[in-house]
């Protein structure tokens, strides 16, 4: 071979080789339990509780990190890093008391790797971190803590509602009273971390770098598709779980996923509702108690849970009369899209406030529908069924696709002709958002755990751009007066009378609420998954 | 694709029992058991996806739209051959449906692809070295060169255009091949004695083009873009699967297979009913494509 | 010498150009998107001040030839920008899912050599076998996302030991099932060049007399016809990379392997423009260097291109 040819192929196979050679992640685990491996459906594509917007990410984020608050198995309210809180007679400071002791898990990176103890300074910093601009949470709490806008805006340095007297004590003023404001802080985008942690920069906070307090800690770095925790040792909490090594590995393709449980190389997976068929028995799919198929029943367990979220048939009141929308409300089969397109694994309700909350009552406790209704009330409308079509836009998760193919069938009757538009679910909530558009399937998973932001953000204009342009002036005072009520029977009762306002002026169609199903093996035992849909493994206990 | 186009002069065909001259008859028989079995399979394929195209009617059993409930998750047999779906459509109503469907889009690819590459590449071939050809060249070079497909597809999935726009896209990338063909032959063609003694005589040069050199520079670059067919089907089915083809209720190969995967345990005809229509339109079309590289005269071969 | 450097510098700009010509066509076609990145970026909880803030922070607001010649600089130095959605760097995002998806393609291509080799050897020497390398041939048809999801499904009810999902660890070692799927299809590919190739070799008189002298079937197979169909083999997996590549990122996808196939879908998902556009651009540049490599190599090997004029 000549030289030259020879200086080439080696030149060639010298970058090959280097841009293939990768030196193997050292697995950094320090114990020699199994793991337990958890399938995800999506990316986990950060781990910094402030961009967390997916609920993927959110599961992890929930292990790794803590809040002030939190929930129990019933969905009610637990001190979590706030030992215990207090408030003023007018109902506008809340002082909380911090827990002491509670150490962040070690990282180089923080405090060289000593012991770094939580204070309360840490929290201020969170909860500032929350409303600044760039983060997508803003609004959880943006218009009831003080001095929340003009930070948002840029026009101050710092919130001044939210300030820490001493190490152990915080301070939140609010400019009106909300009995409900700790239900705000119950979801995991409230985890609090280090000050520094969050000035390492995106590229390392909540890749290389996920110091929290919570009961599992980050091993390695978190990759999109794979992250790795490791049971926290010097967690403040005793828990009597025995999961060392927790794994969580997203599979996009439920059909493999499930094939990975089934032959038990994955511990537990979210179970997608067309899967319910493949794993119990048609007959009883129909019940409230399915039964599982008896391959699946000698290995595996299924576990219910109720989140809270809401799946609905958005319409954009600014293109359609109230008439118009009532009659879609009515027109549309509730418990039929359940049972075709859940599977059983929903609820019907007809209005948007979770049926999981504590205390609440829905307005409607059964499906509203009624064709000779909804027959009415289109006659009463603008919209001629001649001319006029109705486009939908629909995505491919949670089963859009299917329930705007089963609502395009419901409304023929009616003599409305239905357009399906299948685009990305980002696309969708995009268009959403911005108003670009008529209808949409989509569903809501709640940051808060109370009715009141819920119908003060989503219902109300102003706050954020108003997902389904509804604007009732009397709505809007009852809503503004509802937050001037202390006791939280009193505001549940208000809810359900403000809900049944929603449905009956046809806001949107609201169609079910999920459950959250997941699908173990029978080595796993007493896992807990919250009304956020946050798995909690504190006490999950895990065979060899 | 590329190796097909750069191998043109070099290597022998394998119909090389054929002779140059021979009638399209005579080469027919002529061909070996395999030949005859790929040709079989491609003119059946073709007749069972086109035949309902044809006739234009859907009778009421051949109905891909109207639900059913109460007849949801049919296992094949009886009323329906091959089951009902989630909602109780006929799955071979369907899987026809979308056949029909995929031809459609792909055909829109050949046609404008046949079209772009034939105008630029006739244009190259008739300016041979000129700033024009050089500038054309280049911009094949890039197209050669850079992953064409993945940039269709990554337009594709952000403008949204449907499906037939997808495939639009897919035909201003794929011209290239053709163009290349065609820009050969006319240079060769240009230098011919006959076509230098039209222009002596004053033959207008638009009179040679249209009437003389593009018809003969046609027949390979169709050719050409015929043995793209398999390769647009594919991505067809493919950018259908992921979500990027035509909307629902209308059925395309690639999605019914993907709905189908989540109930592949309760209802697997729902995975294996698509899943063997595609392949046996792919394998259809790639045996047509085989056949007629063996059965065409060698000089017409790219 | 001289001429190989004259000829050599030649294609080297002409490669540069190239490059250009893919950036401002990635550039052009992103910047002149109607989709408003900030909007998309802070989603919900946003006013319209909060996200002008956030376009002015971005710089796009500036003129589009500004930000193109910025964006020409900064791929010089390999920055590509930030992304939309959490604003790390571009370029890291990519290098990190850069190694996995070429060590699987790499994988895959050396798995497909070395099969085809062994299928043509097989039906070469035992001739009950030879409908074997035309069946595999056949298999060039198949859309790379089929054969990923039947291979998935086969796999797991045929060899449930085997698991479908993987923790990825060790980029070098792991995902052996999703690079055999993915091998199918340049199998199926060098399988069906090399029956060409071989029936032709089969008829040269070369071969003829080999044969007729008795020599072993292994030394007629690797000397006489794979020998001088060897370039245009390994041509033929060059020629079908951007083929490849795009079965590569399908079966990323599929099986969920952190490469740059699965970066650029979810890019696409969230309409991250910087992402995307890094992504296809830094494609287009690996691409365009190794047709250029593999160029200078085809030209070394074989005199008769060498010296005459370039195939453009």
């Amino acid at each position: 071979m000549k030289p030259k040819t020879l200086l080439i192929s080696a030149l060639l196979v010298g970058i090959i080789g280097a841009a293939t050679f990768m030196v193997t992640r050292s697995s950094k685990w320090t114990t020699n339990h199994p793991t337990c491996v958890v399938a995800l459906e999506s990316t986990v594509n950060t781990l910094d509780p402030m961009r967390a917007t997916e609920v993927f990410s959110g599961r992890v984020v929930a292990q790794i990190y803590e809040g002030l608050v939190g929930l129990d198995a019933q969905n009610s309210l637990v001190p979590v890093l706030a030992e215990s809180w207090s408030l003023s007679d007018d109902h506008k400071v809340w002082t909380f008391k911090i827990r002491s002791g509670v150490q962040f898990h070690r990282h180089p990176a923080i405090a060289g790797g000593q012991v770094r103890i939580l204070k309360a300074s840490d929290a201020v910093f969170c909860l500032t971190r929350l409303l600044n601009k760039e983060s997508p949470f803003a609004f959880a709490m943006l218009d009831v803590v003080k001095g929340a806008p003009e930070y948002n805006a840029g026009k101050a340095k710092s919130v001044t509602g939210i300030t820490a007297p001493d190490d152990m004590t915080l301070r939140m003023e609010l400019v009106s009273s909300d009995p409900f404001l700790l239900n705000r802080m119950t979801s995991q985008v409230f985890g609090i971390y280090p000050a520094e942690a969050a000035q390492l920069g995106p590229d390392r906070f909540g890749t290389e770098v996920a110091v929290g307090t919570g009961p599992f800690v980050l091993v390695g770095t978190r990759r999109d598709d794979n992250v790795r925790l490791e049971r926290n040792s010097r967690y403040w909490k005793s828990e009597h779980g025995n999961i060392e090594k927790l794994e969580f590995r997203v599979i996009q393709n439920s059909a493999l996923c499930l094939a990975d449980v089934r032959n038990e190389h994955v511990d537990l997976a979210w179970l997608q509702s067309e899967q319910m068929r493949d794993v119990f028995t048609d007959e009883s799919l129909r019940t409230t108690v399915p039964v599982m198929r008896p391959d699946w029943a000698k290995r595996f367990v299924v576990n219910r849970f109720s989140t809270f979220n809401s799946h609905f048939l958005a319409l954009n009141d600014d293109k359609f009369d109230e008439a118009f929308r009532r009659a879609v409300s009515f027109a549309v089969n509730r418990g039929q899209i359940v049972e075709a397109v859940t599977f059983g694994s929903a609820k019907v309700t007809p209005g948007p406030l979770p049926l999981a909350m504590h205390g609440f009552e829905p307005a409607y406790a059964t499906d509203i529908h009624d064709v000779e209704k909804a027959k009415a009330a289109l006659a009463q409308s603008r919209f001629n069924p001649q001319n006029d079509a109705l486009e939908i836009l629909v995505h491919d998760r949670e089963g859009a696709r299917a329930i705007g193919e089963m609502i395009q069938a419901q409304l023929q009757p009616l003599g409305v002709r239905v357009r399906l538009v299948e685009l990305g679910f980002n696309e969708v909530f995009t268009r959403i958002i911005q108003g670009n558009y008529q209808g949409a399937i989509m569903f809501l998973e709640y940051v808060f755990s109370t009715p009141l932001p819920i119908l003060d953000n989503f219902f109300t204009p102003g706050k954020l751009p108003n997902l389904w342009r509804f604007n009732n002036h009397e709505f809007n005072d009852r809503v503004t007066a509802m937050k001037s009520l202390r006791d939280a029977v009193a505001m549940n009762h208000e809810a359900q009378s403000l809900e049944k306002v929603l449905v009956d002026r046809g806001a949107s169609a609201f169609l079910f609420q999920r459950q959250n199903v997941v699908l173990h093996n029978t080595r796993l035992s007493d896992i807990l998954i919250d009304g956020h849909s946050m798995l909690h493994l504190g006490e999950a206990k895990m065979e060899p | 694709m590329k190796s097909e186009a750069m191998s043109a002069s070099s290597i022998p065909t394998a119909a090389a029992a054929v002779g140059p001259n021979d009638s399209a008859v005579m080469r027919l028989t002529r061909l070996s058991p395999m030949a005859k079995l790929l040709l079989s399979l491609g003119a059946l394929v073709l007749t069972l996806v086109l035949l309902p195209t044809i006739l234009g009617i859907w009778s009421k059993a051949l109905d891909p739209y109207t639900m059913s409930l109460d007849h949801a998750f049919s296992r094949p047999g009886g009323r329906h051959l091959l089951g009902t779906d989630s909602f109780g459509r006929n799955v071979v109503a369907r899987l026809l449906a979308a056949a029909a469907l995929t031809l459609q889009a792909v055909t829109v690819a050949v046609i404008t692809s046949l079209w772009l590459g034939v105008v630029i590449g006739g244009l190259a071939g008739w300016f041979y070295g000129s700033v024009l050809d050089r500038c054309i060249g280049w911009v094949i070079s890039l197209i050669y060169t850079v992953p064409f497909y993945l940039i269709a597809v990554a337009v594709a999935a952000i403008a949204r255009p449907g499906l037939v726009g997808a495939f639009f896209i897919l035909g201003l990338l794929a011209w290239a091949a053709p163009a290349r063909l065609v820009r050969a032959e006319m240079i060769q063609l240009r230098h011919t004695q006959y076509v230098i003694a039209l222009r002596a005589a004053g033959q207008p040069n638009s009179f040679l083009v249209r009437r003389i050199l593009l018809p003969m520079a046609i027949a390979p670059a169709a050719v050409a873009v015929t043995l793209f067919v398999p390769e647009f089907i594919g991505v067809e089915i493919g950018l259908s699967f992921f979500g990027l083809g035509p909307q629902p209720p209308t059925p395309s190969l690639g999605r019914e297979l993907y709905y189908g995967l989540s109930f592949i345990g309760s209802a697997p005809w729902l995975v294996w009913a698509p899943a063997i229509t595609i392949l046996m339109v792919v394998l259809g079309f790639f045996a047509l494509g085989r056949f007629l590289g063996k059965a065409l005269p060698s000089r017409v071969q790219p | 010498m001289l001429a190989w450097l004259k000829r050599t510098t030649a294609d080297l700009l002409y490669a540069g150009s190239l490059i250009v010509g893919i950036v401002a066509i990635a550039f052009f076609f992103f910047q002149a998107f109607p989709t408003d990145p900030a909007r998309l970026a802070l989603g919900p909880g946003a006013g319209a001040e909060t996200v002008e803030r956030l376009r002015d922070g971005w710089g796009l607001n500036r003129p589009l030839g500004e930000r193109f010649i910025s964006y020409i600089g900064g791929l010089a130095r390999l920055d590509l920008g930030t992304t939309y959605r959490d604003n790390r760097s571009v370029s890291l995002q990519i290098g990190e899912k850069f190694a996995v998806t070429a060590s699987i393609g790499l994988r895959a291509s050396l798995l497909a050599l070395a099969a085809s080799y062994l299928i043509h050897l097989l039906a070469f020497c035992v001739p009950r076998l030879r409908f074997l390398a035309g069946g595999v041939a056949t298999m060039v048809a198949i859309p790379s996302f089929l054969a990923a999801i039947l291979g998935g499904i086969l796999v797991s009810i045929l060899a449930p030991g085997i698991a479908l999902s993987r923790t990825g660890d060790r980029v070098w070692n792991d995902y052996w099932l999703p690079v055999c799927i993915l091998a199918i299809y340049p199998v199926a590919l060098l399988t069906r060049v090399l029956v060409r190739k071989i029936d032709d070799g089969r008829r040269t008189l070369y071969f003829q007399a080999q044969a007729a002298a008795g020599f072993s079937n292994f030394h007629l197979f690797n000397r006489c016809l794979l020998r001088p169909a060897l370039v245009s083999w390994l041509a033929a997996l060059f020629n079908h990379l951007s083929l490849l590549f795009l079965a590569t990122m399908i079966v990323e996808i599929i099986f969920t392997i952190p490469g740059v196939g699965q970066l650029l879908a979810l890019a696409v998902q969230r309409s991250d423009f910087p992402l995307i556009q890094g992504i296809l651009v830094l494609n287009g540049v690996f691409f365009i260097v190794l047709h250029f490599l593999s160029e200078q190599v085809y030209k070394s090997l074989n005199p008769a291109v060498r010296a005459g004029r370039s195939s453009r």
